[in-house]
Parts: C-alpha cells; sequence; structure tokens
C-alpha cells in the first residue's frame, strides 16, 4: 500500500509541476502571443544578448533587437551618412550653430495609447540622460553635458541650445541611444517601467515575451511610416546562443532570416539557393599591440608584426573575399574614417631582417591574445601562423571576453587579434587611443602628444570638414606608429530564406524588418 | 515524517547559506569587470563608472556582501547587473521550464531505463545484456551536449518531428519537450543501477525459493526482484533529478528554452554577479528539495527506513 502511496505522490508532484511550466512564462504587456493563422509572422534570432528595453541602457546597434522596430529616432541614419526625416519633419540651426530649432512630424501616435508624440517627448528623452535616478551610460555619446537647454515652444517645436559646436548632434539625434521614449507613459508607470514594456512610435509594437529569450511584437497599425510594401503582421525574434542550433533552425524553415558568423556555413547556404546580406562595414578586425610593453615598445618589432602580416591571405582565405583592406583602424562605415592611407607590405623576411636588427637574431617568443568563441578564434589562429613565419615564435592565448577585456584595458596584453566595432560617428575609437585613458580603453598605450592635439583640435573643429581634417591627421599620425595594423573589414552577414525580399541592414547596423516581404 | 522533513528544511539553510557565500567570493574571483564585459571594448571610463555606481560594484566586496546577506535574509536576490531587473523576477520566469523539462524528462527516462536495466538483468550475458550494456555506455559516455545536437540534427533537421526552436507560438507545447527528453533518455545513466542491483537481488535466498515454488518468472521479476531491488533504483532516480535541474544548462541552450540553466550561463558571461548568486541558491535548493523527496520516497517504499525528527 505505501508503495502505491509513493507512486501516487510521485507522479501527482510531477503532474501538478508540469501543468505549472506549461505555459511560456510571457512578460507584462497587452495583446496576445498567440498568432492568428492568417498573419504574415517573421522569425528571426539574435545570437547576442538583448538585455535591456530602455534606450538608456544600450550599448551598441546589437543591444536593441525588436526596440530597433518599436522605438524611432528624430531622424534616420543612412547608409551614406545621411540623415532622413522620421519623428522630425525639418530642423534649422543658428548662425553661431548653436541653436537647433526641430520641427516634429504632427499626430504620431504612442502605441499602447499613450497619446500623441509632442515636443515633450523629446525633451524628457533628452533629460533623462542625465538622471541619476535613470542612471544612462549613453548620455556621453549624446555629448548630453554640452546642451544647455531644450526648450518646447510648442507641442511640435523644439528648441535645443548648445553650449559649444558639436558638428555632429544631428547625426548623434539619429542614434539608437537618441530613440525617442514617451514620456505619459513613465510619467504614469514609473521610470523603470521602460524597462518592463517598451512603447515607442514605429512600425511595430510590443506583445510579449522574455528579453534575451523570445520577443514578439505586431505590426503598428496607426504608424505614420511607409512599409514600401512589406507585409509582415509579427515579428517573432528568438535569442538563440548555439551557432549550431540557429543552422539547424534555419534550415528547416523555423527561422527566416539568420545572422551568421560563419562564412562557410554562409557560402554553403548561399550555394543551396539561400540569399546572404551584408551589413554595411562598420567592424574591422586588427591586430594591436601595447606599445608601453616590451618588445613591442621597440618601433623595430612592431614594423616587423607588421611586415609579417598578410591580409590578403585573410580575405581570401577566411572571408572568401567578402571583406576588404582596411584602410585605417575607423571602420568604412564610419564618419571621418580614411579609407586608403594604410597600405600592407607583407615580407616576412624583412619582419626577419627587422627582428635581427631589434635584437632577436633567433627569433622573439610572443603571446598573441585572442576570444575564445567561435568567430574570434580563427584569426588568432592565421596570425600566429604567419607570425611564425615572420620570425616570432608564437604561443596562443584564447580566453572568455571577461577575462580578455580585464587583462587588455590594466595593459597586461602584450599583442591580440580581435574585432572592433566602431560607432557612425567615430568620436570613440578616435578618442580612446588619448594618452589619458592608458590604462583604460587606450589599449595600445598609445601615449603620443601630437595624436592627443589633433583629436582635441577636431573635438573643437567649427565644421564638419575642419573636424574630418584633424580626425584624418589623427588617424595617419597613429598608423604611422605601427602600433594597430588592420587587417581587413568585416560584415555582418543575414542569411535570408529564397522568396524574402526589402531586407535591409540600415547604415546604423539596426534591422528594422519594416519593408519586408514574405 | 512532518518533523523530519521540517528539520531537513531547517537544516538546509545553513547549506544554501554555504553555497551563496561560496559562490558570492568565487564569482569575484574570476577576472572580468561585470561593467567592462558588458559596456564593450568602446566603453569610456566615465561609462564604466557611471554603470559601476547605479549597480552598486563600485562599493568595497565587505559592503556588497552585507547587502547581499542582507537579501539572502530577506529573500531579496538583488538587481541583476545586465537586465537592471529584479533577479526574483528574472528567476520566477524561467524556473517553471526548467523543472517542467526535468521532471518529465527524468520520468520518461527513469520509465525506460529501469525497463531497460530489468531485461539486461533478465537475459544476463545474452544478446540483449551486451547491446543494452554497450548502449548504456556509449549514452554515458557522450556528452549531453554533442547527443542533444545529434538528437537536433536527425529529429528536428531529418525526421522533422520536433521543432528546434522550442518557443514559437504556433508549435504544440509537448512538441518541444521531445527533444530534450530524448537527449535525457539517451543519457541512460539509471540502467546500470537496476541492471547490477536487479542481479544482486536475483542471486538472494527468497527469489531461489520463489523460483523453487514455482512462481511465474513475471512475478519474479517484477514483483519479488524489482520491489526489493527499488531503493538504489529510487535513490538514482533523485540522484538525477537534482542533476537535471543543475544540468538543464546544456539542454536549454542547445534547444533554445528559457531556464534557469541559461540564466545561469548568460550571466557568467557577463560577470552579473547578482544573477550568478541567486541562480546558483535556487538550483541548490532544487537539488535539496529533490534529496528530501528521494528519501521521503524511499522511506515510503520500505518499510524497514524510517524517517523521524530524531533519526
Amino acid at each position: 500500500m505505501k508503495k502505491i502511496v509513493a507512486i501516487i505522490l510521485a507522479l501527482t508532484m510531477v503532474i501538478g509541476i508540469t501543468a505549472c511550466g506549461k505555459q511560456e512564462p510571457a512578460q507584462a504587456g497587452t495583446g496576445t502571443a498567440d498568432a492568428a493563422p492568417s498573419e504574415v509572422v517573421f522569425y528571426y534570432s539574435v545570437n547576442f544578448e538583448e538585455t535591456n528595453w530602455d534606450p538608456a541602457y544600450w550599448t551598441a546597434p546589437d543591444d536593441t533587437g525588436l526596440g530597433s522596430v518599436i522605438y524611432e529616432p528624430l531622424f534616420e541614419y543612412q547608409a551614406d551618412g545621411s540623415l532622413k526625416p522620421a519623428l522630425a519633419l525639418s530642423y534649422e540651426i543658428s548662425e553661431d550653430n548653436l541653436v537647433y530649432t526641430i520641427k516634429l512630424r504632427e499626430g504620431v501616435k504612442w502605441q499602447k495609447g499613450y497619446g500623441e508624440f509632442t515636443s515633450e517627448d523629446v525633451k524628457f528623452t533628452i533629460e533623462r540622460q542625465t538622471d541619476p535616478e535613470v542612471a544612462s551610460i549613453n548620455g556621453k555619446n549624446l555629448n548630453v553635458e554640452n546642451i544647455a537647454s531644450v526648450e518646447c515652444p510648442d507641442a511640435y517645436t523644439v528648441v535645443i541650445t548648445l553650449k559649444s559646436i558639436d558638428v555632429d548632434f544631428l547625426t548623434r539625434l539619429s542614434m539608437f541611444y537618441s530613440f525617442i521614449v514617451c514620456k505619459a507613459y513613465s510619467d504614469k508607470e514609473g521610470k523603470a517601467a521602460l524597462n518592463t514594456v517598451p512603447v515607442g512610435t514605429g512600425a511595430f509594437e510590443y506583445v510579449s515575451g522574455t528579453l534575451a529569450v523570445k520577443t514578439e511584437a505586431v505590426a503598428n497599425k496607426d504608424w505614420w511610416g511607409d512599409r514600401e510594401g512589406g507585409n509582415i503582421d509579427r515579428l517573432v525574434c528568438t535569442y538563440i546562443a548555439d551557432e549550431n542550433t540557429g543552422y539547424t533552425a534555419f534550415e528547416n524553415g523555423e527561422l527566416d532570416i539568420l545572422r551568421s558568423s560563419n562564412l562557410d556555413k554562409t557560402r554553403e547556404y548561399v550555394g543551396k539557393g539561400f540569399t546572404d546580406v551584408q551589413s554595411p562595414k562598420l567592424s574591422l578586425l586588427y591586430i594591436g599591440m601595447n606599445m608601453q610593453i616590451a618588445p613591442f615598445d621597440n618601433e623595430k618589432v612592431r614594423e616587423a608584426l607588421f611586415c609579417a602580416v598578410d591580409p590578403q591571405y585573410y580575405i581570401d582565405n577566411l572571408f572568401y573575399g567578402t571583406e576588404t583592406l582596411a584602410g585605417s583602424y575607423i571602420p568604412f562605415g564610419s564618419k571621418y574614417a580614411i579609407t586608403d592611407y594604410f597600405k600592407p607590405s607583407y615580407d616576412p623576411e624583412k619582419a626577419k631582417a627587422l627582428l635581427a636588427e631589434a635584437g632577436y637574431p633567433n627569433g622573439l617568443d610572443i603571446e598573441l591574445w585572442g576570444g575564445n568563441d567561435a568567430h574570434g578564434q580563427a584569426p588568432v589562429i592565421i596570425a600566429a601562423d604567419m607570425l611564425q613565419k615572420g620570425g616570432f615564435n608564437v604561443s596562443i592565448q584564447l580566453v572568455d571576453f571577461g577575462v580578455y577585456i580585464d587583462k587588455v584595458r590594466k595593459g597586461e596584453i602584450p599583442v591580440w587579434c580581435f574585432y572592433n566595432t566602431t560607432s557612425n560617428i567615430a568620436d570613440d575609437t578616435i578618442s580612446r587611443y588619448k594618452s589619458e585613458f592608458y590604462p583604460g580603453n587606450n589599449w595600445s598605450g598609445i601615449c603620443d602628444a601630437e595624436y592627443d592635439n589633433l583629436v582635441d583640435a577636431g573635438f573643437a573643429a567649427k565644421t564638419e570638414a575642419e573636424k574630418a581634417e584633424y580626425f584624418a591627421a589623427a588617424q595617419k599620425r597613429l598608423m604611422d606608429l605601427t602600433v594597430i595594423y588592420p587587417v581587413t573589414t568585416n560584415s555582418t552577414h543575414m542569411l535570408c530564406q529564397p522568396g524574402l525580399k526589402g531586407v535591409k541592414i540600415y547604415g546604423d547596423l539596426s534591422f528594422r524588418a519594416t519593408t519586408i516581404v514574405k | 515524517m512532518i518533523s523530519y522533513i521540517l528539520k531537513r528544511i531547517i537544516s538546509a539553510v545553513p547549506t544554501l547559506l554555504g553555497v551563496f557565500l561560496a559562490v558570492f567570493f568565487a564569482v569575484r574571483m574570476i577576472p572580468g569587470d561585470p561593467a567592462e564585459v558588458m559596456l564593450g571594448a568602446n566603453a569610456t571610463q566615465e561609462q564604466i563608472d557611471i554603470y559601476r555606481e547605479s549597480h552598486g560594484l563600485n562599493r568595497s566586496v565587505g559592503e556588497q556582501l552585507v547587502i547581499a546577506l542582507k537579501g539572502f535574509a530577506t529573500g531579496d536576490l538583488g538587481t541583476s547587473v545586465s537586465y537592471s531587473r529584479p533577479v526574483s523576477e528574472m528567476i520566477g520566469t524561467a524556473l517553471p521550464s526548467t523543472i517542467e523539462l526535468a521532471l518529465v524528462g527524468v520520468v520518461i527516462s527513469s520509465v525506460i531505463a529501469v525497463g531497460l536495466g530489468v531485461l539486461a538483468a533478465a537475459k544476463r550475458g545474452r544478446w540483449p545484456d551486451i547491446l543494452i550494456n554497450i548502449l548504456s555506455t556509449v549514452g554515458m559516455s557522450l556528452p549531453t551536449f554533442y547527443i542533444g545536437l545529434w538528437v537536433l540534427t536527425i529529429f528536428a533537421s531529418k525526421l522533422g518531428i520536433i521543432p528546434v526552436i522550442s518557443n514559437r507560438p504556433d508549435i504544440p507545447h509537448y512538441k518541444t519537450l521531445i527533444g530534450p527528453v530524448i537527449t535525457m533518455v539517451l543519457g541512460l545513466t539509471l540502467v546500470r543501477t537496476t541492471r547490477s542491483s536487479m542481479l544482486e537481488i536475483m542471486e538472494e535466498d527468497f527469489i531461489r525459493t520463489a523460483k523453487a515454488k514455482g512462481v511465474s518468472r513475471k512475478s519474479i521479476l517484477f514483483r519479488h526482484a524489482l520491489g526489493n531491488a527499488l531503493i538504489p533504483i529510487i535513490t538514482m532516480i533523485g540522484y538525477n533529478l537534482a542533476s537535471a535541474m543543475a544540468g538543464a544548462i546544456v539542454l536549454e541552450t542547445v534547444f533554445v528554452r528559457n531556464g534557469i540553466g541559461k540564466l545561469l550561463i548568460d550571466a557568467i558571461t557577463v560577470r552579473d554577479y547578482p544573477m550568478i548568486q541567486g541562480t546558483a541558491l535556487v538550483i541548490a535548493a532544487l537539488m535539496i528539495a529533490a534529496n528530501i523527496l528521494t528519501d521521503i520516497i524511499v522511506a515510503l517504499t520500505d518499510p524497514r527506513i524510517r524517517v523521524t525528527g530524531e533519526s
């Protein structure tokens, strides 16, 4: 009898607890997670975690996830660097370049019934960047310290006054960190609510899901914009951490598009009739050295490394011709990048001779560091092989990103091979190599007064042309120091199911799905 | 029995506190700063400082420990560094999925493994025994991750029986469990325990007596032998249940399931200290609960075993 009781007890617990777990738990939100049969549902995946809904906490375009279809900026950044009006209709800049009067689009509705979009929302979005309770990490990106005031003379006009000239201010207003958020929603539900359920004005409206697991949005019927024939009713975004699982799901037809970081797989699928959409080149593969650490404090050693690397080999064998030589340490897709300054000179024999001149006639032992993820390992292994032929005795150190970034920021890594993504405005990458940021995010230990002065002059420029001139000179100066070897450009690849039309990766690397026809 | 359960629950508190403290210090010994990892390569010191301050990472380890212990005492697991939301809320969202997978997987795999173990014992030395031994050895030897990928390839990609992505709204819920459960079944960890336990019992005098009295083979196997071999089997099932809770990381990653294992692995990647502490604590609690449950079922199964508040 007791055995029967035990079995019944065990089964009851199993059934009971199993029943509790039957429904996918959803975050708070309106709408239903069940797709109607007639809906056109678009499935896609991300292989990075989107952990926040609030733009104040996003650190890169990758972080936005569905946020880039839910929220909108005042201006839309185009691949050629130009700005297209979005929530803004037009703008005027005062003669002293300090006052921006922006006319807003009328009749734009906030999702979930939060009324009409007005200038108060723009003011709220900017001012919350300095709110300690919000603790935004994007105040620096928006250069909010340089904003003297934000005024709202009427519901559809916002006047922003700067303290000093910022030639990229409008571009900053087009970036992901400047997506406009709803004041009425924050006032009603509290500041933290923006990170719980996103409320935007964009082409899609959030319905349900859990960040970094799966999120869903439906087409916003009240959206003001033009879908250009796009017919997607519902977006389902799934986070897939394992690369192989992602490819299996894609091949199985469970995903309409897949971000592909394995170019062998990408080629294989393209051969089977799938299409590959490539992103603008905002990232590059590079080899960096810390010139504060011996032996890379020796210019001849750095020059030897430059001679030992063959970027064409990477282009032909790792990227299968989809990437190009990088002209500078700033990627092509970024403003102010110079595209043709750096000229590689592959010559392993010269590398050996330079090492001998530097006092290493029998070769130089070095540790080459890199990421231990699938995407990061291959370039490190290729670099090690090349350097070996150039007289370096290389041992490879592949570590996880946390370990890597901790050590490199402390100035403990002498040489590394890594990818770097720069924002559309190159301010972040240009300024990080200033002397004051070593140790820190000046990983290469560049302490060069001339570079510092050029960068400072660029930031103080009164016109875009002047800033471009200083930033070009700064890039040339840094390239002349032979401390950062820009190997190749690097792009994101999106594999698409056959027949899918209108897939775009925008100039700011965002994916919006608005124009997709399935 | 009730006093026994209460005592076990009370005695679990120091264990949980020990786990919590061990994890608290261990995660802080891993190289890598949460703010630096979260903000990426181009983050300025200013951004890192803001992030550290807003998430309490600028406090000394001692201060962080005091806050964490207060939270432990009050059930507040803190705020996730990566999600900027309460850890308990995130765990509450993920936990049902993990428990569901562990329970369904353990129940189904146990039924199959016990059946195979009994068959192997009954056919000792003959081809079914050899085949089952080979299968169970292979199953136990292969990493779960590898088995999972093969299950995906065969059942999802080739046969189209199961979905790869388990959380699509158009997929019936039961289908999403098939892949992970098949993977757990193929582990076959219980087969060898059942077989050896059965073989030991089959050598006992009372089995010989039963045979001599002409009791049917089926009755000897299932009533007399299996009934008496149940204790180590139930103990092993309890262990498997606890392992399934803790080991959900792999299955949840391969089969794209939300769950506490996935939360933990993501948290370790970005050094989300409060989330690591919270998930480790909950996994430890689940393992203790599974052990208590096993003891209760064992006691109910075997009248020779008594669980009391004093014992």
